[in-house]
C-alpha cells in the first residue's frame, strides 16, 4: 500500500495536470506581455529591430524560470515555449514558429536531466532554449530579407552600393553575432532571475 | 517614393527599407488578428483548436494565456496607480534613469499576484471538473456547412491571383 501511494506520489510529480498547465498558461501569458512590451521599445530603433531576440530574452527569463520553479514538471520549458513561439506568426514566419518550437523541445530535454529541481539546470535549458529560438526564428528572415531588397531595387530607388550596404544588415555574420548575443543576454537573464526568485519568492515561501 | 529617393544611401533610408519590409510582413497578419479577435470567442476558439486534435495541454495553456492578458492590463494599471499614489513612480524619465528598480517595482508585484491568480484559476477550473473528462461536451459543435467549400474556394482564388499579381509584376519589372 505504501509502495503503491509512493508509486502514485512520483506520478504526479512526473506527469503534467490540469493545475499546471493553467499556472504555465499564466506565466506564458506575462512572457508575451513582456515580449510584446520590451519589443516593441527596441523595435523604435533600428539596432533594436536586429537585436531584438537577444535583448526580449534577456527579459522573459524570469517568466520561464518562475514557471519551471512553480510547476517542477516535464513538459514546463515545453509548453511555455511554444505558445511564446505562436506570436512569431504575426510576421508569417511559420517556418521560424516551427523551428522555435522544436528548440524548446530540446531545452526541455536538457532541464529534463535535472528533473527540474537544479537550479543551474534550469539556466542551462533556458539559455539553450533561447539562443535556438533566436537561431530558429531568424534563419528563414535572413535569406529572404536579402531577396526582398534585391527585387525592389529599382522600386526603391537604390544604389548598388546602397544595396550592398543595406544587404551587410541581413549578412550571415550579423546573424552569428546575434545567435552569440542571444546566448550571452538569456544567461545574464536567467542568472539575474534566480538572484530575484531567491530574493523575493523563495524567501516568501512561494516556491 | 520620390522623397524616399531623396534621403540617398543614409541609416534613414536603410530603417525606411527595414520599415517597409516589417510593414509588408506584419499587417496582413495584424488585420488578420484584429478580424479574429472581434469574431471569435474563447469557447469558440478552444472548439476549434480542439476539433483539430491540437494537444489538450498546449490548448489549455493557449486558452488561459489569451484569457489571462486583459487581467494582467487591469492588474498593472492598478500598480502604476498605486505607485503613483506613493510617489515611487516618479514619470517615464524618472522609469527610465532607474529601470532596475521599475522592474523590482512592477514586475516582482506582478509575478507575485500571477502566481496567486493561477492558483485561484485551477481551482476554480478543476471544481469545474476540468481533469474529469478528457473530451468535455462543447457547446460549439463544429462541422463543415454548406458556405465553407464556398469560402474555401474563394480563398484559394483570392491567393492565386495575389500569386499570379506578383509573378506579373515581377516579369515587368525583368523586361524593364
Amino acid at each position: 500500500m505504501i509502495r503503491k501511494e509512493g508509486t502514485l506520489k512520483e506520478k504526479s510529480l512526473k506527469t503534467i495536470s490540469a493545475r499546471d498547465l493553467v499556472a504555465i498558461g499564466v506565466f506564458a501569458a506575462l512572457s508575451i506581455l513582456i515580449f510584446f512590451v520590451v519589443g516593441g521599445l527596441a523595435g523604435l530603433t533600428l539596432v533594436g529591430t536586429v537585436a531584438n531576440i537577444p535583448i526580449v530574452s534577456f527579459f522573459t527569463s524570469i517568466a520561464y524560470l518562475l514557471s519551471a520553479a512553480k510547476v517542477k514538471k516535464r513538459g514546463t520549458l515545453f509548453v511555455m515555449g511554444a505558445i511564446n513561439a505562436l506570436p512569431g506568426l504575426m510576421a508569417a514566419n511559420v517556418v521560424g514558429v516551427v523551428l522555435c518550437i522544436l528548440s524548446w523541445a530540446i531545452a526541455e530535454v536538457v532541464a529534463s536531466v535535472g528533473g527540474y529541481e537544479r537550479k543551474r539546470t534550469l539556466v542551462a535549458a533556458y539559455t539553450v532554449g533561447s539562443t535556438l529560438q533566436s537561431a530558429a526564428y531568424t534563419l528563414p528572415i535572413y535569406p529572404a530579407g536579402a531577396q526582398y531588397l534585391t527585387e525592389r531595387k529599382e522600386l526603391l530607388h537604390l544604389s548598388d552600393e546602397a544595396l550592398a550596404q543595406y544587404l551587410a544588415a541581413f549578412s550571415w555574420p550579423v546573424f552569428r553575432a546575434m545567435v552569440a548575443l542571444t546566448a550571452v543576454t538569456s544567461l545574464l537573464g536567467a542568472l539575474l532571475s534566480l538572484r530575484l526568485l531567491k530574493r523575493h519568492f523563495e524567501k516568501a515561501g512561494l516556491i | 517614393m520620390a522623397q524616399a529617393e531623396n534621403l540617398g544611401n543614409t541609416t534613414a533610408m536603410l530603417a525606411l527599407v527595414m520599415l517597409s519590409y516589417m510593414a509588408q510582413k506584419v499587417v496582413p497578419m495584424a488585420l488578420l488578428g484584429a478580424f479574429f479577435s472581434r469574431t471569435t470567442t474563447l469557447p469558440g476558439l478552444f472548439a476549434a483548436l480542439d476539433a483539430f486534435r491540437l494537444p489538450p495541454q498546449v490548448v489549455l495553456a493557449l486558452m488561459v494565456a489569451a484569457r489571462f492578458f486583459p487581467t494582467i492590463k487591469k492588474d498593472a494599471a492598478d500598480l502604476v496607480d498605486s505607485l503613483r499614489n506613493r510617489r515611487a513612480l516618479r514619470g517615464v524619465r524618472g522609469a527610465l534613469r532607474r529601470p532596475g528598480r521599475l522592474f523590482e517595482y512592477v514586475a516582482i508585484p506582478l509575478l507575485m499576484r500571477s502566481m496567486r491568480v493561477s492558483d485561484e484559476l485551477a481551482a476554480s477550473a478543476l471544481t469545474r471538473g476540468l481533469e474529469r473528462c478528457r473530451r468535455p461536451t462543447s457547446l460549439y459543435p463544429l462541422n463543415l456547412g454548406a458556405q465553407d467549400p464556398l469560402v474555401a474556394l474563394a480563398a484559394l482564388l483570392a491567393t492565386a491571383g495575389l500569386l499570379c499579381s506578383q509573378c506579373l509584376i515581377c516579369a515587368l519589372y525583368d523586361h524593364r
